[in-house]
């Protein structure tokens, strides 16, 4: 069995990937790497060819949750144990990522990288953090465990979770309904301290204009996973 | 001249009409499903069945306790609307589930070939 893939999904980010994917080959070793190309305008493709790792391109900018699904896809298909997931814009940082995958191999099925458990790194704004704090609350309440950093895609996921995502995975901004998408059928997730940067390059999807309209759709959003039925 | 009564009621069947007629033409040059045909031709019949028999809305109106007739036949179109386009919603959101599926599987599939391509050797050797 295949052991790691490492799944960089990447909208325009040909500034931040050269970074971040020679950081992955050396820091993580070993790892399988894939730039899943979310019909990027720049040269963020051949920018990942020309670095050797694995990359696949959507035909169009089908959005963040199809681009990581994309990679969950692979990662099922070609029977890798685990899989993490960075962002491309270079925040995440491929040693903490390598931190993530010891939780996993302690036993939990999903870790996921906090930047809020130990204050280190690159702090967000006070407006998102508290919309972070918000998400935060809700995502807790409603999971039913301790979440501190709701929105992070710093992530490593065993292959059991893989499964119930590849099945089911929410739409644009997919972090926090994941989690208690998970949490209600009972996988063990755990967070983990890590530090974050600032992009590297790039701009965030996510702008202040836009921040608002999230916050909204992730909260309805929440409320509607906590009562769906668990078993569809 | 013909009375208000008959002047409306010839604008209105000659309206459902129009937009039955519309409908048909798009069915008849495939711009348009036979399915989704049949909703709109249902709601085009709905108008006319109104304009036609003049009396059902008066009888309706009074039997459901609404005071002002005509309420009762843009009330049942304006739900009918709500109920179709929240019908196409329904029908856009699993389209846009299959288009971003299939964009997935596209994705993958182009890697496999290419891989498989490399590792072929050329043809002709």
């Amino acid at each position: 069995m295949r052991d790691v893939l490492a799944i960089v999904p990447a909208y325009n980010e040909a500034a931040s990937l050269p970074l971040l994917l020679q950081e992955l080959a050396q820091e993580c070793s070993g790892w399988e790497v894939l730039v899943v190309n979310d019909g990027s305008t720049d040269r963020t493709g051949e920018v990942a060819r020309a670095a050797g790792v694995r990359v696949i391109d959507l035909p169009f900018n089908a959005g963040i949750a199809a681009a990581e699904q994309a990679g969950f896809f692979m990662a099922r298909e070609e029977g890798f144990r685990f899989a993490v997931r960075l962002d491309g814009d270079g925040q995440h940082r491929p040693a903490e990522a390598a931190r993530l995958l010891e939780a996993l191999r302690g036993g939990a099925q999903v870790a996921i990288g906090s930047r809020f458990l130990a204050a280190r790194g690159f702090r967000s704004p006070l407006i998102r953090r508290l919309g972070i704090a918000w998400l935060s609350w809700l995502v807790s309440r409603l999971a039913g465990l301790r979440i501190t950093d709701p929105t992070s895609g710093l992530r490593a996921f065993s292959s059991e979770a893989l499964d119930l995502l590849t099945r089911f995975y929410p739409e644009g901004y997919p972090e926090p309904e994941s989690i208690l998408l998970l949490a209600r059928r009972r996988f063990r997730i755990v967070e983990v301290p890590v530090a974050m940067r600032e992009r590297s390059g790039g701009r965030s999807s996510i702008r202040n204009s836009t921040a608002l309209r999230y916050i909204l759709k992730v909260t309805f959003a929440l409320v509607i996973e906590s009562i769906r039925a668990v078993d569809t | 001249m013909p009375s208000p009564e008959v002047r409306i009621q010839a604008v209105a069947i000659a309206a459902a009409l129009g937009f039955a007629a519309l409908t048909i033409v798009l069915v008849r040059r495939r711009k348009l499903s036979e399915w989704y045909s049949l909703i709109w031709l249902a709601a085009g019949g709905l108008v006319s069945a109104f304009a036609i028999f003049r009396n059902v809305q008066f009888v309706l109106a009074e039997a459901i306790g609404i005071y002002y007739p005509p309420v009762l036949i843009l009330g049942s179109l304006l739900f009918m609307l709500l109920g179709i386009t929240l019908y196409l919603s329904v029908v856009l959101t699993r389209l846009e589930a299959w288009n971003r599926r299939l964009a997935q599987r596209l994705a993958l599939l182009e890697y496999r070939q290419q891989r498989v391509e490399n590792s072929a050797p050329p043809p002709g050797q």
